[in-house]
């Protein structure tokens, strides 16, 4: 009989959290899916300053991973996703997003082409069910294997150096967006050049049973280059400089989404790159293209905001103080020392004449006060140093 | 490009695509027709049982034409003409009481006179809401949402038609609707044997019992049609049922259609852009279109022809959702003479008989369909043809068809094992109604769901290419979205019985379709 | 002689509210029961020495959190305790819990099938959006389709504005939602036939319809549409019993002078010149009033309580063509202790959830066939919940107190009436049933009181014993509440309304027809309307 004493346990340990529960010495805890992860560890800024200065380590284990393998496995994700699968050769990453019928963005996430006929999807929510609605008509296996594979994120300047350490042999001509695959104690371990941090970085994908050695690999030789552990509050300063997305907070994932409107196509979050139209058939193209016709809804922007005070969910306005946004992402950023955001504008927001101007509440002594900061869109990201793209990588 | 350098390809020759075939040569198109079978009209034909005995191969009964089909394709002089019109059906029962129904009037079985005038208001009162269905299944219907004006015009005139009946017959249809015909029966009657009589209408060729929400709408749907204007009347083609499909293919081929029988499609030839090319044949033939329209099945269509690779993944999900599960069988006898029904009068055997004798008996029927049983309560529709067409068998010989229900396309135990004791159940249900025919029988047949989806090609052997349902009905038949006879693939469209507006032989959703590619494609 | 503005007959939660409401706009209103105790259906009575039980209706789920609050409920003693979960026993030893946590649920699916686990995100989402749209339709009153005054077309305007927002693919769900059988819903979404017998449960409660009928989809809202506490997808115990609701109702409407006379049945509504004017009770007694409401259902106040005379025929063959297709029953009982579910596991949360012990659509669907035949259900639908571990004051310390819903049981029996071996034998179907699964249950039994749909008539005044005051489907709901052209609580004499479960939106424990009443009955007497709003969630 399946076993059923989960009830037990609502929220799993993942494979690291034995040093990772060493090192989180204030106790703060976030949950993430099945799993509970480390918010904080010993001081956010100091854990946010080892990504941009040092190297910063942090499991996304519960990150959800979909294994995608048959012989028309690459016939199936170009049908699947908005974007040119045929263009993420073997040994190559890409970013992706993809779509309801109503060309409303599901929700986003990297596919990693491991090789020939073998894909793997790492995202926020679980697709089983829509890859294998998906897959009639494709010989095609879909697999969750999230629970199997442990997962870091290995971020910041002196991460190559760390790994090199190790012994990862070649690590430094790994260009962006590339896997290679390494024995590790007799154990495969998938590294990759990507990451959430907009700065030099890897990802190393493993089975469980090796993690724990892996860890400790990791912080042995990464002691002399400054590595620390960051958890979820320090990623998330570090992903909206590095200007990428969350579902669940810069949109709404289509597959949650109750309210008419409250979805947006990939148009309307800024991702056109990641949509070709000029495929004949993937999900969300009739829908897309009727976008196009008709014109979109939203206008994704990046804003750089007067003052220092973050704009958390704060409202948009135009010089007439009519409502024409909202602001999905907010902080104050530390690097650029510029007071950032993402937002959403909408009608009769009027991309030549108007400006606009943030209502930002923030407290003076607990009392609440309010500003209206003007704000300017910026378009490239709020941090992104040279370093991240150089191949081969800077060794220290 | 004009219409009068445009290929039009049809793929299947069954009634739908033959009067959609006419419509667009007419309308200036080249077309040209491509059957699998030897000929055309697909149910609608006759076949030889055995050396010398003919049958109609499914449908054995004309009924629920649109007479302004008939009329502008000009069938009477394409040779369709009646050997016998206006039926009555004489309703059996164990007891040997029969009811004989005669358009709005009816005799028989003790029925007293608050009963007859029970039966004349609810014929009345359904023949009017039939009128509603038939008037919204003139045209394609809306795309719900839309905000284009001829989406927006065809659902206001939805919405006109229901008001103009008037108070009574729109809050009967605003009621009815969503229901089943036991509830409407109980209604208006307390005759059982009656009510039953009237049920087994809904249920014929659908997966339903008398309780079966959905049971009003197919007794509506069979109500739309009318032959030469009388709405609901039965009638037998001289020749058989092929001569309809003849008469079809002449109108098809005088307004400069091209037929060619043999020819199974094999693919639907898309290019590299997913636009059309043509189609591709089983013997391996290319043959280059502009359009291609489909009158198969639409899950035919999109899963075998189309394949689901070429079609974003919702539409796949929802084409392999619609329910297509034939319940209907159909039983051919030939006998070495003319039976004796009990309670029939040797003079109305040419009528059509039917076995329904309560609407619990068909409840029953339908409670062993839901689990995939055999049942031995067998509803039927019978009749002999030979008796208004010499032709079919040797002389002082007879033919019998009948549509048996309840019989479930995915029995339990398989068709292979199951065929032969359907047949049993079915020859000794006869033999109660008609004491001897056993010993009359020369040959029988039965032609199960598998058989008929075999033969016809028609997924699930369903009659109606996907069950007549509400959530099957108007803007979301076969799917939402392709309701408009337009499919997702550029110049590809549908026109076959699983679109709008359903089955029957009223070829109206070959002629809408046709209507609607005229407007597109000029 | 007595003159009020207004008698309310019958003292169920509906009859209760509409009066609160009247009395709180100012009127002079009685209420008059038949029995000796208020509540009709939500009800607590000790029958058995020192056990208090929900005699009928055994949870809040669908209580308008509008009227909760604004006639102040809690303040009169209500408190509504959310209870989670359920769980279904499976014939091979599993069970297949319903969790109130997301991560909890989708890995309990995921036992079964990882594809439904993900499925059920997918199919929350499309309920709960049916939720939302349907949602403030509750405290509406239904437009007459067919009727030109401004009023209607306002409100059809309204309501076709609020479906054309949706968007079109969201239009299409909704029709397929409200046409298609709960079955061939959910397989569309799943394919683990534990998951599609869990969730289809609720698709069939008080109907006489299996899941394989068309029209049952909608009723999976259910899950989705209780409230407690403003949270969506909860429910909840009355403490002390459903008896509390219509304590709280009473304390009301007594805080706003209106009166309650029980042991008060009324044999007549009178009728002058084509107006209501008053009411005679069985004891000859007579109260006069320009209006007067009946929260009995159609059947009964129509065949009843008037003189025929004084009705239509079209009226009368309406009332007589209106369904109702009882099909419920009931077992209360008392237990010495907690039963053990060893299948549950030691200590699972579960045991405090709904409990079924049907794991697969085909037998739902047979326990149905068994109605249609004229049987109780040899193999029934049961919904199982112990109030007690939740509300420990409903028996005595260390004792508990069971509630058994039973789907199906006929009004009436292929072999005529009820007889008192009929109910026995019904009770113990249902014991049989739970004993399969829990040993030591049968020895626990104390006391068992075991109601037939033919009881609830008797006692409640429940015609057939439907829960709902007449069948819930598409035909009988909306604008067809009753009856097409009545669906605007109005009775075909002025001055008279009905406020019953068998007037929009229907049964449940939800005030809502008792409010509704209320509302279009301050407009036609020109006074301001109080009744609430459903409170926007957009």
């Amino acid at each position: 009989m399946l076993r059923q004493d989960h009830y037990k346990t609502s929220v799993y340990k993942t494979p690291f959290h034995e040093r990772t529960s060493e090192l989180n010495i204030l106790n703060e805890w976030s949950r993430w899916k099945d799993y509970t992860v480390p918010t904080n560890y010993f001081r956010t800024d100091l854990e946010y300053f080892a990504v941009r200065n040092t190297t910063g380590v942090i499991d996304y284990t519960p990150m959800v991973k979909q294994k995608i393998t048959g012989p028309d496995a690459a016939e199936f994700v170009n049908r699947f996703f908005t974007r040119d699968m045929n263009k993420i050769g073997i040994g190559r990453v890409g970013y992706v997003v993809w779509c309801d019928e109503e060309g409303q963005v599901i929700d986003d996430g990297t596919v990693f082409h491991i090789r020939e006929n073998e894909y793997w999807l790492l995202c926020v929510e679980r697709q089983l069910d829509n890859l294998e609605n998906s897959a009639i008509g494709f010989d095609v296996k879909i697999e969750e294997i999230t629970d199997d594979i442990a997962c870091l994120g290995i971020q910041g300047p002196t991460s190559c150096s760390i790994l090199k350490a190790i012994g990862f042999e070649g690590i430094e001509f790994l260009k962006p967006f590339d896997i290679k695959h390494y024995d590790f104690r007799g154990r495969e371990i998938i590294i990759s050049r990507t990451g959430f941090s907009g700065d030099l970085g890897y990802e190393a994908c493993m089975a469980n049973d090796v993690a724990l050695d892996f860890w400790d690999a990791l912080f042995e030789k990464g002691e002399i280059y400054g590595i620390k552990p960051f958890g979820l509050d320090a990623l998330d300063l570090v992903r909206i400089e590095a200007g990428l997305l969350v579902p669940g907070q810069d949109f709404m994932v289509a597959e949650d989404a109750i309210r008419p409107g409250s979805t947006r196509s990939p148009f309307e979050l800024g991702l056109s790159w990641l949509v070709d139209l000029s495929k004949p058939v993937f999900n969300g193209r009739e829908a897309l293209i009727e976008e196009k016709r008709k014109g979109s809804r939203y206008t994704f922007v990046k804003l750089n905001i007067k003052g220092n005070k973050p704009a958390h969910g704060s409202y948009l306005y135009n010089q007439a103080n009519k409502k024409i946004g909202t602001v999905t992402s907010a902080m104050f950023s530390p690097s650029a020392k510029a007071n950032i955001a993402y937002a959403s504008l909408h009608d009769p927001w009027n991309k030549d004449k108007d400006k606009i101007i943030a209502e930002i509440y923030y407290q003076k002594d607990l009392e609440w006060n309010r500003v209206m900061e003007e704000a300017t869109i910026v378009t490239k990201p709020f941090f992104d140093p040279e370093r991240r793209r150089t191949t081969p990588a800077e060794l220290y | 490009m004009t219409r009068k350098n445009k290929n039009i390809a049809i793929i299947g020759g069954g009634h739908n695509s033959l009067v959609s075939a006419a419509y667009l040569a007419k309308a200036g198109f080249n077309v040209e027709l491509y059957e699998s079978r030897s000929e055309v009209g697909g149910m609608a034909s006759t076949k030889e049982l055995i050396d010398g005995y003919r049958v109609p191969g499914v449908a054995h009964l004309l009924h629920q034409t649109d007479s302004k089909i008939h009329k502008s394709l000009n069938l009477n002089k394409h040779g369709l003409a009646f050997a016998a019109s206006g039926l009555k059906t004489i309703s059996i029962n164990p007891k040997g009481n029969a009811l004989i129904f005669d358009d709005d009037s009816v005799t028989g079985d003790d029925i007293t006179m608050k009963e007859q005038a029970e039966y004349k208001e609810f014929r009345q009162a359904m023949k009017k809401l039939a009128g509603f269905f038939k008037k919204s299944y003139q045209t394609a219907p809306p795309r719900l949402g839309s905000d284009e004006t001829k989406d927006m015009t065809r659902l206001m005139s939805l919405g006109w038609n229901l008001r103009s009946m008037g108070k009574k017959s729109m809050r009967q249809m605003l009621k009815y609707i969503a229901v089943n015909i036991h509830d409407i029966l109980n209604e208006f009657t307390d005759h059982e044997h009656m009510k039953g009589s009237i049920a087994l209408d809904a249920l014929l060729g659908n997966r339903l019992g008398p309780r079966t929400n959905n049971s009003a709408i197919t007794f509506l749907h069979q109500l739309t049609g009318d032959l030469n204007g009388v709405q609901g009347s039965y009638a037998i083609p001289e020749g058989g049922m092929s001569s309809y499909s003849n008469a079809l293919q002449k109108a098809a081929e005088s307004a400069g259609v091209k037929i060619h029988t043999n020819s199974p499609v094999k693919q639907i030839d898309l290019n590299e852009e997913n636009k059309i090319n043509g189609l591709i044949l089983e013997s391996g033939e290319k043959v280059n279109a502009d359009i291609v329209v489909s009158g198969i099945d639409p899950r035919s269509t999109f899963m075998c022809l189309v394949g689901p690779k070429n079609l974003e993944s919702h539409y796949v999900h929802k084409v392999n959702n619609i329910r297509m599960r034939g319940n209907t069988s159909k039983l051919h006898l030939a006998l070495s003479g003319l039976p004796k029904f009990k309670g029939v009068e040797p003079e109305d055997l040419g009528h059509r008989i039917i076995n329904a004798p309560s609407m619990k008996y068909l409840e029953l029927a339908h409670d062993h369909t839901k689990y995939g049983e055999c049942s031995d309560q067998l509803p039927m529709e019978i009749i002999i043809p030979s008796i208004h067409d010499k032709t079919l068998a040797p002389k002082g010989h007879h033919v019998l068809s009948a549509v048996v229900n309840n019989t479930a396309y995915e029995l339990k135990e398989g068709w292979d094992q199951s065929n032969a004791v359907v047949l049993e159940n079915c020859l000794n249900q006869l033999e109660e109604m008609a004491p001897g025919i056993k010993g009359l029988i020369v040959h029988a047949e039965l032609l199960s769901p598998k058989d008929i989806e075999d033969e016809y090609g028609i997924t699930g052997g369903q009659w109606h290419h996907g069950e007549l349902t509400f959530d099957q009905f108007l803007m979301l038949r076969p799917i939402p979205k392709m309701a408009q006879y337009k499919t997702p693939i550029e110049s590809l469209y549908l026109c076959g019985a699983g679109s709008h507006p359903g089955g029957g032989l009223m070829g109206l959703a070959g002629r809408n379709a046709a209507n609607e590619i005229i407007s597109k494609e000029s | 002689m007595k003159n009020y503005d207004a008698i309310v007959i019958g003292a169920g939660h509906n009859g209760l509210t509409n009066a609160a409401y009247l009395a709180k706009s100012g009127l002079k209103v009685l209420v008059l029961e038949k029995n000796d105790y208020i509540g009709g259906a939500a009800v607590s009575r000790e029958l058995h020495d020192g056990w208090v039980y929900s005699n009928c209706s055994y949870v809040c789920s669908l209580l308008r959190p509008e009227i909760y609050r604004d006639l102040n409920l809690q303040k009169h003693g209500l408190q509504v305790i959310a209870y989670g979960g359920s769980v279904t026993f499976m014939e091979d030893g599993n069970i297949f819990g319903g969790y109130s946590d997301h991560d909890l649920q989708r890995r309990e699916i995921g036992r079964f099938s990882k594809k439904d686990a993900d499925a059920y995100v997918r199919f929350g989402r499309d309920v709960s959006k049916q939720c939302r749209f349907i949602k403030p339709l509750l405290l509406r009153t239904p437009p007459d389709p067919t009727s030109f005054r401004p009023k209607d077309l306002n409100e059809l305007v309204w309501l076709f504005k609020r479906l054309y927002g949706l968007g079109e693919q969201t239009i299409y769900e909704t029709i397929r939602f409200y046409t298609m059988s709960a079955a061939e819903y959910l397989e569309e979404y799943f394919e683990s036939d534990i998951v599609k017998a869990a969730l289809s449960g609720s698709g069939i409660i008080g109907t006489a319809l299996g899941p394989y009928s068309p029209g049952t989809a909608y009723v999976l809202l259910h899950h989705y549409m209780g409230e407690v506490d403003g949270s969506i997808g909860s429910w909840g115990f009355a403490r002390g019993g459903m008896g509390s609701v219509s304590k709280a109702l009473a304390g009301a409407l007594q805080e706003y002078d209106g009166e309650i006379l029980t042991e008060a049945e009324v044999t007549q509504i009178q009728v002058k010149n084509g107006k209501a004017t008053g009411v005679v009770l069985a004891n000859g007694d007579e109260y006069h009033a320009k209006n007067v409401v009946s929260n009995l259902d159609a059947r009964r106040t129509y065949q009843d309580l008037f003189n025929p005379e004084d009705l239509n025929e079209k009226l009368l063959k309406q009332v007589d063509n209106y369904k109702f297709n009882g099909s419920s029953g009931k077992l209360n009982i008392a237990l010495d202790g907690l039963p053990d579910f060893p299948a549950m596991g030691k200590d699972n949360p579960l045991i405090y959830a709904d409990m079924h012990f049907i794991d697969s659509l085909e037998r739902i669907e047979r326990a149905y066939d068994d109605w249609k035949n004229g049987r109780w259900s040899q193999d029934p639908y049961c919904d199982t919940l112990i109030p007690t571990m939740t509300d420990p004051t409903m028996a005595p310390p260390g004792k508990h107190y069971m509630s058994v819903f039973v789907q199906y049981a006929p009004p009436k029996l292929a072999t005529g009436e009820w007889t008192d071996k009929d109910r026995e034998g019904f009770g113990k179907t249902v014991i049989d049933q739970i004993g399969q699964y829990s040993p030591n249950f049968k020895d626990l039994i104390v006391h068992a009181e075991i109601r037939t749909p033919q009881d609830i008539e008797n006692e409640v005044g429940l015609t057939e014993g439907n829960i709902f005051q007449g069948e819930l489907t598409m035909d009988q709901m909306f604008f067809n509440r009753p009856f097409p052209g009545y669906a605007q609580f109005r009775g075909p004499v002025k001055g008279f309304y009905m406020c019953g479960s068998s007037t929009h939106p229907g049964g449940g424990v939800m005030a809502a027809p008792g409010a509704n009443a209320a509302r279009e009955m301050l407009y036609d007497l020109k006074r301001k309307n109080i009744v609430p709003e459903a409170e926007n969630d957009d």
